[in-house]
C-alpha cells in the first residue's frame, strides 16, 4: 500500500516537497562531512557528474522543444532558431552568458510582440 | 546605455576584486561578498527565479507552494525537474530520485569549494551554510578565492550566498505575480530565461564525457518525453548518462593500453 493514498493532495504535495528538499540537501551535507577526505578524480565522480548532466539536457531539451503554458504558443522552430542563435552569440562571438539571456529575452518578447499587435 | 551599465558593472567588481587584496577579517569578507553578490550572481539567479515564479504560476501551483521550493531547495534544475515531474502526474519515488540526482553536483562542488576555506575556532556552522552553495555563488567563489587571504573566504562566500538567497524568494514571488498582470510579450521570455540559462551555460562545459552526456541525454530525453512523459528525465540521466560514461571509460582504458 502507498501511504500517499491516505493523505489529501495538498499533504501529499508538502511531503513530496519535504522528500526533494532531503533529496537536495542530502548531497550538499554530504560535501561537507567529506570535505578533503576524497579524491574529485574518483570513477563515481565521474560517473555522477555524467548522470547530472545528462539530466539537466534533457530537462533543457525537454523545455524547449516541449513545453507547457504559455511557451506553447511560440513555435517549435521560433524557440530553436532563438536557442541556436543566443548558442553561437555566446559560443562563437563570446559574448557571456548574462549578454546571450539578455538577447534571447528580447528575441522572445520580440514574438510576444508581434502575438499582441502583428 | 547599455554599454554604460556594463561600464558600471565591470568597475564594481574591479573595486570589489581591489578591496579583496586588502580584507583581513571576516566582516570585511562578508560585507564585499554581499557587494560582489549584488554585482555578479544577483542579477541572473534573480532573472531566474523570477522565470520559475512564472513558470510555478503557469503549472497551477500557488504563491506559497512555489516560493517555498525556492526558499528550501534553491536549486534551479532540481526545482523544475521537481515541478515539471509532478505536473507530468510522476510517482513520489521517481521524482525524488530525478531530483536528488540533479543535485548531485553540489557534493563535487562543496568538495572543491570547502577544502579552500580554513576552519575557525568559533564559526557559523558548516552544516547549515552548505544551503547557499549554488551555481552561481560558487564560479564567483571559486574565481575570487585565490585572490584573497584564507581568513576572508568563509565570511566571502557567506556574502555571496547570504544575498542570493535572500533574493530567491522575491524574484519568485515577482514572477509569480506578473506573470498574471502583464501582457505575453513579458511573459514569454520569463518563462524562457531558465531554459536558455541552463542550454547557455553547457556551452562553459569543458570535459568532453560531460559534453557527450548533455548532447546524448538532451536528445534521447526529446524521443523519451513523447513515449514515457512520467519516466523521461530518469531514463535519460540515468540510462544515457551511464552510457555516456562507459563509452568514455572504455575509450580511456583502450587509450591506456
Amino acid at each position: 500500500m502507498n501511504i500517499f493514498d491516505n493523505m489529501t493532495p495538498e499533504f501529499q504535495w508538502w511531503t513530496m516537497l519535504t522528500l526533494v528538499v532531503l533529496g537536495t540537501y542530502f548531497w550538499r551535507g554530504l560535501g561537507v562531512l567529506l570535505a578533503g577526505h576524497v579524491s574529485q578524480d574518483s570513477e563515481v565522480f565521474k560517473w555522477l557528474s555524467a548522470v547530472t548532466y545528462a539530466l539537466v539536457g534533457a530537462l533543457t531539451f525537454k523545455l524547449i522543444l516541449l513545453p507547457i503554458g504559455q511557451l506553447t504558443q511560440v513555435p517549435i522552430t521560433y524557440r530553436i532558431l532563438v536557442s541556436v542563435i543566443c548558442l553561437v552569440y555566446v559560443v562563437k562571438f563570446k559574448a557571456g552568458l548574462s549578454r546571450g539571456l539578455i538577447l534571447g529575452c528580447i528575441l522572445m518578447a520580440g514574438y510576444g510582440l508581434y502575438l499582441s499587435y502583428g | 546605455m547599455g554599454i554604460r551599465c556594463l561600464g558600471h558593472y565591470n568597475r564594481a567588481m574591479d573595486r570589489i576584486l581591489h578591496e579583496l587584496n586588502s580584507a583581513d577579517t571576516f566582516s570585511k569578507g562578508m560585507k564585499l561578498g554581499v557587494k560582489a553578490g549584488i554585482y555578479g550572481p544577483g542579477p541572473v539567479l534573480l532573472a531566474g527565479m523570477i522565470g520559475f515564479g512564472a513558470m510555478g504560476h503557469g503549472i497551477g501551483l500557488s504563491w506559497l507552494q512555489t516560493t517555498s521550493i525556492s526558499f528550501l531547495m534553491y536549486a534551479l534544475p532540481g526545482q523544475i525537474v521537481f515541478i515539471e515531474m509532478m505536473s507530468m502526474g510522476a510517482s513520489s519515488s521517481v521524482i525524488t530520485i530525478a531530483v536528488a540526482l540533479t543535485s548531485t553536483r553540489f557534493l563535487t562542488m562543496v568538495l572543491t569549494l570547502f577544502p579552500q576555506i580554513p576552519k575557525a575556532h568559533k564559526e557559523p556552522s558548516r552544516l547549515l551554510s552548505v544551503h547557499l552553495v549554488a551555481m552561481s555563488s560558487w564560479a564567483f567563489c571559486m574565481r575570487d578565492f585565490p585572490k584573497m587571504k584564507p581568513e576572508v573566504r568563509y565570511g566571502y562566500f557567506l556574502g555571496i550566498g547570504l544575498i542570493c538567497w535572500v533574493l530567491a524568494v522575491p524574484g519568485t514571488i515577482l514572477g509569480y505575480i506578473v506573470y498574471e498582470y502583464v501582457p505575453i510579450w513579458i511573459v514569454l521570455p520569463l518563462v524562457f530565461v531558465n531554459p536558455l540559462f541552463f542550454l547557455l551555460s553547457f556551452a562553459d562545459v569543458v570535459v568532453p564525457l560531460n559534453r557527450i552526456a548533455i548532447v546524448v541525454g538532451g536528445l534521447s530525453g526529446a524521443f523519451f518525453y513523447s513515449y514515457f512523459p512520467e519516466n523521461a528525465l530518469l531514463m535519460s540521466g540515468l540510462g544515457c548518462g551511464t552510457l555516456a560514461y562507459l563509452y568514455d571509460y572504455f575509450k580511456r582504458k583502450k587509450s591506456s593500453t
